[in-house]
């Protein structure tokens, strides 16, 4: 059996303030797989976005290790860096430049060539079908192409894989489901994806396996067919609004 | 190797950040010289009817170059400061480039001081332009006169870092301008010398020594009027190296332990 790309073990996360100590995640350990999409799942203030910051690097365990490929992430961050993507929640394309600008200015931080960021840019944009915005500022976009322009930016220096945090919180549903086909794409193109969401749809729809947080401490990880099956066959929010309530 | 590679994704991020504002100097330069031809106008034209000596604008003309970069820093680091309190969306993604993020708040503070350069760059020769008989420059030593220009504009920047680093919501913003930079800077020697402070409120002029403004200000007096009535060239430029070293480490760890960052 091969390493799975990431093994998250005993990963733990407290934060401190002046008054209160909260236990942002407990002890979590899972591994994902190459190519799949896994869905982290959970209510608000499950550790979500925490796990996902923390894989992402933006902040640092309090205790527990990341592995990627077998070997610990910090041992080598700059390369760690360079095989992850990750899409915010909240766009953060530069305004003052134009959708295209943002793409070549990514591939310059990531040491590409001109000619590798041209071609990357024409791969992406015909991807995404963004061809027609390149020129705009991020001003200019909707919702539903920000985020499909966040995706193709979190793509462009050839990531192993991506983190996509809540990326279609906010949007009307057609725009979602143009989003879903982005995400659907990445799993055709063979890149491993890690999907934060609260949309239990979502999940079901995009996830291989999904992985069930909640309140800092890991619940499950199963297919969404297998919990289904596991919970006579009841729809995924039945299984949610069950799991949750059993939790209280 | 890996500086060399820090510093080259370093100089591109200076290069996406200085095009990204290169609109907004524009409006910070034309605000800058209107700053500068009212104040040194007054100093010129109007104080002399008070008993104030002539050569005076030229004095303050000079402290205006560290006033005007220094405005121009704390409006920049002030843009940093409020996407650090708010959502961190653009932050957030450099934190992401393959760098640690000491290289990206390094960034940061050289952004500013770049800016500050910009800006402040064109006070002396357009004061002298607008103001010619004025404002006396037969002393200057640009061999001096260049290095420190360069030196306080990074002095500033990583002071501005610093400040933002203590931040913690909008209103520290405002009270951070009111509070510190207002009289670090205008104790500092924007009007007057030291030794004329220490002529006339000596425990104020001691107290100063502790204000990076001073040095600053005296430095580039005296690199441009000569040591005479300033404190030492050499003195103020140990000063700013041993005050950039202290604040860029505190700055760099404030930062760290702030935005919690790997």
């Amino acid at each position: 059996m091969s390493t799975p790309l990431l093994q998250i073990r005993n990963v733990s996360k407290t934060f401190y303030d002046k008054k209160n100590i909260v236990h942002a995640l407990d002890d979590v350990s899972l591994d994902i797989e190459r190519g799949e999409i896994f869905g982290l799942l959970g209510p608000n203030g499950a550790g979500k976005t925490t796990l996902s910051n923390i894989i992402a690097t933006l902040n640092p365990p309090t205790s527990g290790k990341i592995f990627m490929d077998g070997v610990s992430i910090y041992d080598d961050l700059v390369q760690y860096r360079k095989d992850l993507g990750y899409c915010p929640q909240h766009p953060n394309l530069n305004p003052d430049f134009t959708l295209r600008e943002n793409l070549e200015f990514d591939g310059q931080l990531f040491g590409f060539t001109q000619q590798a960021i041209k071609d990357k840019i024409d791969q992406l944009v015909v991807m995404f079908k963004l061809e027609k915005y390149l020129s705009f500022s991020s001003r200019q976009l909707s919702g539903g192409y920000l985020r499909r322009f966040g995706i193709a930016r979190a793509l462009m220096h050839n990531p192993k894989f991506v983190i996509l945090d809540e990326p279609t919180v906010g949007l009307d549903p057609h725009i979602r489901r143009q989003v879903w086909a982005c995400i659907k794409q990445l799993k055709q193109e063979g890149i491993t994806t890690i999907l934060t969401t609260h949309y239990l749809d979502e999940a079901e729809l995009l996830s291989d396996r999904i992985c069930l947080l909640n309140k800092g401490k890991l619940l499950l990880i199963d297919t969404p067919k297998g919990l289904r099956e596991k919970h006579d066959n009841k729809s995924l929010e039945e299984v949610f609004v069950h799991l949750f309530d059993e939790k209280e | 190797m890996q500086l060399l590679y820090y510093a080259n994704v370093l100089s591109l991020m200076l290069k996406r950040d200085l095009i990204s504002v290169r609109k907004a100097f524009k409006s910070s330069m034309i605000n800058a010289f209107i700053w500068m031809i009212v104040t040194i106008g007054i100093k010129v034209y109007v104080l002399p009817f008070f008993g104030v000596t002539q050569t005076y604008g030229s004095m303050v003309l000079v402290g205006a170059i560290a006033a005007v970069a220094n405005m121009e820093i704390i409006h920049r680091m002030m843009f940093f400061a409020q996407n650090m309190i708010q959502d961190r969306a653009e932050l957030n993604y450099d934190l992401l480039l393959p760098i640690p993020s000491w290289v990206v708040f390094v960034e940061r503070a050289l952004f500013f001081a770049i800016s500050g350069m910009i800006i402040s760059v064109f006070i002396l020769p357009m004061g002298k332009l607008l103001f010619w008989n004025h404002i006396d420059l037969s002393s200057i030593s640009i061999v001096r006169f260049v290095p420190f220009f360069i030196l306080l504009n990074i002095a500033f920047g990583f002071f501005a870092l610093f400040l933002a680093s203590r931040m913690r919501g909008m209103q520290s913003i405002i009270n951070t301008w009111l509070r510190i930079i207002f009289p670090l800077w205008f104790l500092g020697g924007f009007e007057f010398s030291w030794y004329s402070l220490k002529e006339t409120v000596p425990a104020l002029a001691y107290l100063n020594l502790f204000n990076h403004f001073t040095y600053i200000t005296e430095g580039l007096r005296s690199a441009v009027f000569g040591p005479a009535n300033y404190i030492s060239f050499w003195i103020c430029v140990l000063f700013l190296i041993g005050f950039i070293m202290l604040v860029s480490w505190r700055a760099v760890r404030n930062l760290q332990r702030y935005l919690d960052t790997v």
